[in-house]
C-alpha cells in the first residue's frame, strides 16, 4: 500500500489504540469482528472505574462482542469522534447529541431512566449560605462556573436564560470559566472559587449520594423546565444491527441481577427506547441560541 | 572584684574551666540554631522554588488559555490541604493585569479582584510584583504582615503572563525550630553534665600539687620543717615540678644557712666571754701582782711568828692559785715560743700517763708527727693535754680512750676519743662554753680555753659521736714544711 495510507492507517491505529489503553479488552479467540468502540463523557459524575470496567464486561457478555471504552476529556471531543467514525456509540450529554442528530452524525439508541424518570433539569447552584440568590439574574456581577462549552445544562441554558432576562451572558458576570465537568462546578462553587454553578439534576443527585459533604456546602436556587436525559447514541461508524443489539441489551439491563446492580452504581432505573421529541425543547434552545 | 581573683586555686581552677565549658556549649549552640534556623527560612525558599518549578509549565498553559479550573486544580494540589507535602497556606495565582486569576482561598483572594485592592499587605505585594524583574523565586517579607509570600513570575517564551504568590505563616517553622532547640538544649545540658563534673576534678587534679607547695612554703616562715616533705612527690618535669625542685634545694641552703648561723652566734658568743675574761683578768692581775709582792716582802724583810707565818704562808696560796686560775684564763698567743716537735708529743704522753694509770684507761697512741712544725709547742702541748685529760675523765674507769696525732701538708690533725660517758645535743652545743656544765670536775674552763687557743692558731675544733665514742678532732694549719 502507498505510505499515505499507511501512515494514515497507523495514526488511526495509533489513536485508537491510545482510546483504549484505559479499557483493553481481554481478547477471545472466537470473535474475529471488530470490537465495538464506546465512548463516555465526562458525563459520569463519580469515577467509578471498576463499575465501567464491570458494564464493560457486562455487555461484552451480552453482545458477544469485544467493547472498547474510553473515556473523553470534553463533549467536543466525543462529538468529534463520532463525526470521525471513530466512535460506534457513546453515551453523549443532551446537547452534543441534538447537535449530532440535527447534522445526522448520531442517532438515538436508548434513554436512561433516572429517579423514575427519562428528562433532566439544569439547576442553577449557589454556595449553601447564599440565601438571597433566586435565579441566574440574581448574580451580577459574580463569579459564575460553566461546566462544560457543550453542556445544555452546563452552559447554554443558563446563557439562554440570562439573554432572556435582556442581559447579555458575556458582560453580566464578572468573571466566568469552565470546571470541565458537573462535579468540578460544584466543587468549585463548594469551595467558594465561584459564586454559582450550573450542573444538571443527575450529576447533583450523583453528588448528594456519593460526596455529600460537597453538597453540604452548596444549595440548589433554581430547577429549569425539563429536557430529555443524556442518551446512548449511535454515531455513522456503527450498524443498524449493532445498535439494535446494544439497545435491546441496554433496555434489558434492568431485567438482570447484575444489569440491575451495575445500573444502580450509575444511579440508574435503566434504559429504555428514547424517543427523538423528548429532545424537542432542547433543539429548540439551540436553534434560538444559535449555539455553539 | 577582687574577692573573686582572691578564692583559692581549687576553686578557681574548676571555675574557670567550667565558665570555659559553658561558654563553649552556650556559643556552639546558640550558632547551631541560628545555623538551623536560616537553613530552615532558606527551605521555605527551596520548596517554594520546587512548587515553582513545577507548576509553572501548567500555569502558563491555564493564563494562556484562560482556564481557571485548571489552575486551581494546580494550585490546590501544592496546597495545605495535600497532607503537610508543602508548608503553603495559600497559593494565588496573579494574572498580567494584577487580578487573581485563581486561589487556593478565594474568600480572602475572590476571583477576578484586583491584588492591591484586598488590603495593605496585598497592595505591598502588587506593587513588589510590579518591580520584580527575572525569573526566579523570591521571598517578599513585608514586616508587619504575619505571613511570608513566595513570588514567583511565570514567563513563557519571554512573556511575562501572571506571577505565582506562595504564602505561608511567619511562624511555621517555629514547631519545628522549637522541636530542635529542645533537642540541642538536652543534647547541650547532656554534655554539661558530662563536662563539668570531669572539670571539677581536673581542677582539683591540677590545683592539688600547687596548694601542697604554697602550703609547704607557708610553713617555711613559721619554723623550718625538720623532716623532708613526706606527702606524694610530683613526678612530672613541668613547670610545678620545677618549682618542688627549687623549694627542696632553697629548704636545704636554709638548713645549712640556719646551722651556719648557729655556728656564728656561738663562735661570737664564745669570742665574746673570751674577751670579757681576758678584760677582768686584766683587772685582776695587776692588784693581784701588788699583793704577791707584797706578801713576798713580808716573807723576806720581816721576822714572823708561828700563826702570822701559817697565816702569811696561807694568804700566798690563796694569791698564787688566784694567779694560776687567772692565767689560765688569759691565753697569751706566745707565738715566739719553740717549734712543735715529736718530743713535745712524747712529752704530754708521759705527762697522762699517772692519771691514765690511776684509772685504769686503756690508751691507744699514735704520734705519726715526722718532724717539727711551724707551730707554738706550749699551745698545742696545752690543746693535747687538755683534750686528753678531759678524755680521761669522760671514760670513767676501764674505759678506752684513743689519740692521733698526725700531719697531712697544709695542717696538724689532732683525733681524741673516748668511749664512756656521752654527751647530749643540748651539752654537745656548750661544751666549749666556759664554766661548761659537762665537766664534772675542774674548773669547766679546759675545753673554753682549748677552744680560744685553737681559734687563736687559725685552727678548727670539733666534737661529734661516731661509732658510739665521743671525739674531738683539731686541724691546725701550718704555713709550710719545717725542716
Amino acid at each position: 500500500m502507498d505510505p499515505d495510507r499507511r501512515s494514515a492507517l497507523s495514526r488511526t491505529g495509533a489513536f485508537l489504540w491510545s482510546l483504549s489503553a484505559a479499557a483493553a479488552p481481554p481478547v477471545r479467540a472466537a470473535e474475529e469482528r471488530a470490537p465495538l468502540r464506546m465512548g463516555l463523557a465526562s458525563l459520569v459524575p463519580s469515577e467509578r472505574p471498576a463499575d465501567a470496567g464491570a458494564w464493560r464486561e457486562y455487555l461484552e457478555t451480552r453482545l458477544a462482542r469485544r467493547v472498547q471504552w474510553s473515556r473523553q476529556a470534553n463533549y467536543r471531543e466525543t462529538m468529534d469522534l463520532l463525526k470521525a467514525r471513530q466512535m460506534d456509540f457513546a453515551w453523549v450529554a443532551v446537547l452534543p447529541y441534538v447537535y449530532l442528530a440535527r447534522r445526522g452524525y448520531a442517532r438515538l439508541v436508548a434513554t436512561p431512566v433516572h429517579a423514575g424518570r427519562a428528562t433532566d433539569q439544569a439547576l442553577l447552584v449557589v454556595r449553601a449560605d447564599d440565601e438571597s440568590t433566586a435565579g441566574i439574574a440574581d448574580l451580577h456581577d459574580r463569579i459564575f462556573a460553566y461546566s462544560d462549552p457543550y453542556s445544555l445544562s452546563g452552559a447554554v441554558l443558563p446563557r439562554e436564560a440570562l439573554r432572556r432576562a435582556g442581559h447579555d451572558p458575556d458582560r453580566f458576570f464578572r468573571r466566568t470559566f469552565y470546571a470541565g465537568s458537573d462535579r468540578s462546578v460544584l466543587a468549585a462553587v463548594a469551595a467558594g472559587l465561584a459564586d454559582a454553578g450550573s450542573v444538571n439534576a443527575f450529576a447533583w443527585d450523583a453528588l448528594v449520594a456519593h460526596r455529600p459533604e460537597l453538597a453540604r456546602g452548596v444549595r440548589v436556587a433554581w430547577r429549569s423546565p425539563e429536557f430529555g436525559l443524556a442518551p446512548v447514541v449511535a454515531g455513522r461508524a456503527a450498524s443498524e444491527t449493532d445498535a439494535l443489539a446494544l439497545q435491546h441489551a441496554l433496555v434489558g439491563m434492568r431485567d438482570d441481577v447484575e444489569g440491575a446492580r451495575i445500573l444502580a452504581a450509575f444511579g440508574l432505573d435503566g434504559f429504555v427506547v428514547g424517543q427523538a421529541d423528548w429532545y424537542a425543547s432542547a433543539a429548540a434552545l439551540v436553534r434560538e441560541a444559535n449555539e455553539p | 572584684m577582687k574577692r573573686v581573683f582572691d578564692l583559692s586555686i581549687r576553686y578557681k581552677l574548676p571555675l574557670w574551666g567550667a565558665a570555659l565549658v559553658l561558654a563553649t556549649t552556650i556559643s556552639v549552640s546558640a550558632m547551631l540554631m541560628h545555623d538551623a534556623w536560616d537553613e530552615m527560612r532558606e527551605d521555605t525558599l527551596l520548596t517554594a522554588k520546587a512548587v515553582a518549578h513545577a507548576v509553572t509549565g501548567t500555569l502558563a498553559d491555564a493564563l494562556l488559555r484562560d482556564d481557571v479550573w485548571r489552575a486551581y486544580e494546580t494550585l490546590i494540589a501544592q496546597g495545605p490541604d495535600v497532607g503537610g507535602a508543602t508548608p503553603f497556606d495559600m497559593l494565588m495565582l496573579v494574572d498580567r493585569t494584577g487580578r487573581v486569576f485563581a486561589s487556593t482561598r478565594p474568600q480572602r483572594a475572590p476571583l477576578a479582584s484586583e491584588l492591591a485592592a484586598l488590603g495593605d499587605t496585598q497592595a505591598a505585594l502588587a506593587a513588589q510584583i510590579d518591580e520584580q524583574a527575572g525569573e526566579g523565586t523570591r521571598l517578599v517579607d513585608l514586616a508587619p504582615s504575619d505571613d511570608l509570600h513566595y513570588v514567583t513570575p511565570i514567563v513563557q517564551d519571554g512573556v511575562r503572563l501572571g506571577t505565582l504568590i506562595a504564602s505561608v505563616p511567619r511562624t511555621h517553622v517555629l514547631p519545628r525550630f522549637r522541636s530542635l532547640a529542645l533537642h540541642s538544649l538536652a543534647g547541650a545540658l547532656l554534655v554539661l553534665c558530662v563536662l563539668l563534673p570531669a572539670n571539677w576534678f581536673w581542677g582539683r587534679y591540677m590545683a592539688r600539687p600547687l596548694l601542697q607547695l604554697s602550703d609547704a612554703m607557708s610553713r617555711l616562715g613559721r619554723r623550718l620543717p625538720a623532716v623532708p616533705e613526706t606527702e606524694a612527690p610530683y613526678r612530672y618535669a613541668d613547670e610545678i615540678g620545677r618549682l618542688f625542685h627549687v623549694y627542696h634545694q632553697m629548704l636545704r641552703e636554709l638548713e645549712a644557712r640556719e646551722a651556719l648561723e648557729r655556728e656564728i652566734v656561738k663562735s661570737e658568743r664564745l669570742a665574746a666571754v673570751g674577751r670579757l675574761a681576758a678584760g677582768i683578768a686584766h683587772e685582776i692581775n695587776n692588784p693581784l701582782g701588788g699583793m704577791l709582792a707584797a706578801v713576798d716582802t713580808l716573807r723576806c724583810h720581816a721576822v714572823l711568828d708561828p700563826l702570822t707565818e701559817r697565816t702569811v704562808s696561807l694568804l700566798e696560796r690563796g694569791l698564787a692559785q688566784i694567779r694560776e686560775t687567772v692565767g689560765a684564763l688569759l691565753v697569751q698567743s706566745r707565738v715566739r715560743g719553740d717549734a712543735l716537735s715529736p718530743r713535745d708529743v712524747d712529752d704530754v704522753h708521759l705527762l697522762v700517763a699517772p692519771r691514765v694509770q690511776d684509772k685504769r684507761v686503756r690508751l691507744a697512741w699514735h704520734d705519726a708527727l715526722p718532724g717539727a712544725v711551724a707551730l707554738p709547742a706550749n699551745l698545742v702541748r696545752q690543746v693535747l693535754m687538755n683534750l686528753l685529760l678531759n678524755a680521761v675523765e669522760a671514760t670513767g674507769t676501764g674505759g678506752h680512750v684513743s689519740c692521733r696525732v698526725e700531719r697531712s701538708p697544709d695542717a696538724v690533725h689532732i683525733d681524741v676519743r673516748n668511749d664512756g660517758r656521752t654527751l647530749d645535743e643540748e651539752q654537745m652545743t656548750r661544751l666549749f662554753e666556759p664554766f661548761s656544765p659537762s665537766s664534772s670536775s675542774g674548773h669547766g674552763l679546759g675545753l673554753w680555753v682549748t677552744y680560744q687557743i685553737v681559734q687563736q692558731l687559725g685552727g678548727r675544733i670539733a666534737a661529734d659521736r661516731v661509732d658510739g665514742l665521743t671525739r674531738f678532732r683539731v686541724e691546725l694549719p701550718v704555713q709550710e714544711m719545717a725542716t
